[in-house]
């Protein structure tokens, strides 16, 4: 069995079986809670989805993995989307029996923790417009790098370079390009 | 040290600088103001980059789960860690408790697989002669308690250090495992990590000297396209056998998309065996065949034998072979080097 804090650590680093464990564990708690506060199905596993990307967000904090609770957490901060983001209504103040589940992340902890999800998604949201304009061969070469999915030496032989030196050296050139574009947009 | 000062920034963000080259560059930073401040930029700039990559890796993992939550609720890779000298002790223990951990979940098995899906694992009961032979070998290795092995399957190399690749259902309950490869020596194996989903187990196959396994093959990143003619080495029988087909189906049984759908024929006994293109790359393995259309054949792709190890722990050193010595031969010389990485797996239960 692992820790809740190897899970959560695992889950940070990207580690599949981790995001499946989460995301399987809570996800049917977290739909059905939103759906008896009147959430529709798709609104609410919207909603779940962009808890688990929030959670994997804060998780890349050390000190936040060795005191969280996975399930608590996403389940507050589930809730608090719903009342921001999506409930036109604005109906209830949050249900009693709510309370004691909440109590652990202060409102303005979770509003805090949107705010700074939001903030790195409009900088990955310009990042990733530049990579298009930057187009291939460069984006092509620099994601399958630091997606991991092949090495310099893999790199030099698809993209049909002399050898990983040279690879090196073009991706090199690449980023330095992508960083123009980036500081231009 | 010659590195120009993106390499610096990327391997500094990487956290990939040895000490010595971090008291170079710290010097340098503090010497050499301009220096310093393209540093700063890069470094914060690839961070970022690297952060945004992963977060989409992230977020596709996601996307995956929503999509087919409904398909399996509980099924994830699972590792069974065991330190290299306990290997040869822990063996026994370890794969009555992948037995006893799977009891749950063995009634749902029995109605996974409709009627129309046959696993290929060989019965060996059957093959009295191969039967006499494998009594014979583990009485003399003193296991007496024992009974004969239940079914074979096949299991190939993956990577130099003995690690091989066979089917979940090829493993299941198997108190112990024995492979037999091309020189007719046994050798003891342990199921390392399985994926239940995805139907693999990662074995590790004990030597008592420490040789390596020559892989000459490399394993395809992404699914080949439908008409690609595909190969296959396996043992449905004592002896290894050759067979050739086509991709037929880009998904697998069910619309499974980690599967491909082969037109091939296939014999108990084959699960487990390597598929490979015509140019030698593995781009999966047999799993099971359509009992009702003859010579379908179903495999799992190379993408979920990655994802399988790409979810093992880091202390698992699994290097799958980078690249593929067999692009240019003739088939007969693919197969000749191919051989030796495929062997038949005996498949041991006890009595109870």
């Amino acid at each position: 069995m692992n820790t809740e804090f190897e899970i959560i650590a695992a889950l940070a680093d990207g580690k599949e079986w981790a995001t499946k464990l989460v995301y399987e564990a809570n996800a049917s708690i977290v739909i059905n809670a939103l759906r008896t506060k009147g959430a529709a199905q798709e609104d609410a596993e919207d909603i779940y989805q962009e808890a688990m990307l929030i959670l994997y967000n804060k998780a890349q904090d050390e000190e936040f993995r060795f005191t969280c609770k996975i399930g608590t957490y996403l389940y507050a901060i589930s809730n608090n989307l719903w009342l921001k983001r999506f409930d036109r209504n604005k109906r209830s103040p949050i249900l009693q029996t709510d309370s004691e589940q909440l109590m652990m992340y202060a409102e303005s902890t979770l509003d805090a923790d949107m705010e700074i999800f939001a903030e790195r998604e409009q900088q990955f949201l310009k990042l990733r417009n530049a990579m298009q304009q930057l187009g291939d061969p460069c984006a092509k070469l620099l994601k399958s790098f630091y997606r991991k999915e092949m090495t310099m030496q893999e790199i030099a032989h698809a993209f049909g370079y002399t050898n990983a030196e040279n690879a090196k050296s073009q991706k090199y050139k690449c980023l330095a390009r992508l960083k123009k574009i980036y500081t231009d947009l | 040290m010659e590195k120009n000062i993106w390499e610096w920034s990327e391997l500094y963000a990487s956290n990939e600088l040895s000490s010595d080259e971090l008291i170079y560059l710290n010097n340098r930073l503090q010497n050499d103001e301009a220096f310093k401040i393209a540093f700063d930029e890069q470094v914060t700039f690839i961070a970022n980059m690297q952060a945004m990559f992963k977060q989409d890796a992230f977020a596709e993992q996601l996307k995956a789960l929503s999509s087919k939550k409904q398909k399996s609720a509980n099924t994830f890779s699972k590792f069974i860690p065991l330190s290299i000298n306990q290997w040869k002790v822990a063996a026994m223990a370890a794969s009555v408790a992948l037995l006893t951990s799977l009891l749950t979940l063995f009634f749902v098995k029995q109605e996974k697989p409709s009627k129309q899906y046959s696993m290929l694992r060989r019965e060996i009961e059957t093959i009295k002669k191969s039967q006499r032979q494998l009594i014979n070998t583990l009485q003399s290795n003193d296991q007496s308690d024992l009974q004969p092995g239940s079914y074979t399957g096949t299991a190939f190399a993956v990577s130099k250090e003995g690690y091989f690749i066979t089917n979940y259902h090829v493993t299941e309950g198997a108190d112990s495992l024995y492979l037999q490869t091309q020189s007719g020596k046994y050798h003891k194996a342990i199921v390392v990590a399985y994926d239940k989903a995805s139907d693999l187990a990662l074995l590790k196959v004990l030597k008592a000297n420490k040789q390596t396994v020559d892989v000459p093959y490399a394993f395809a990143k992404s699914k080949v396209n439908i008409g690609s003619s595909i190969f296959t080495l396996g043992y449905p029988d004592d002896e290894i056998v050759y067979k050739e087909g086509y991709i037929s189906g880009k998904n697998g049984f069910e619309g499974d998309t980690m599967q491909y759908r082969l037109e091939m024929m296939a014999q108990p006994g084959q699960s487990g065996s390597p598929i490979l293109d015509a140019k030698g790359s593995i781009i999966g393995i047999i799993a099971g065949k359509d009992t009702e259309l003859d010579g379908t054949t179903y495999a799992i792709s190379s993408a979920a034998l990655m994802r399988l190890i790409a979810s093992l722990p880091s202390e698992v050193h699994v290097n799958l072979p980078k690249i593929n010595k067999l692009r240019r031969l003739s088939r007969e010389e693919q197969i000749k080097k191919i051989q030796a990485c495929v062997g038949v797996l005996q498949v041991y239960k006890s009595k109870s």
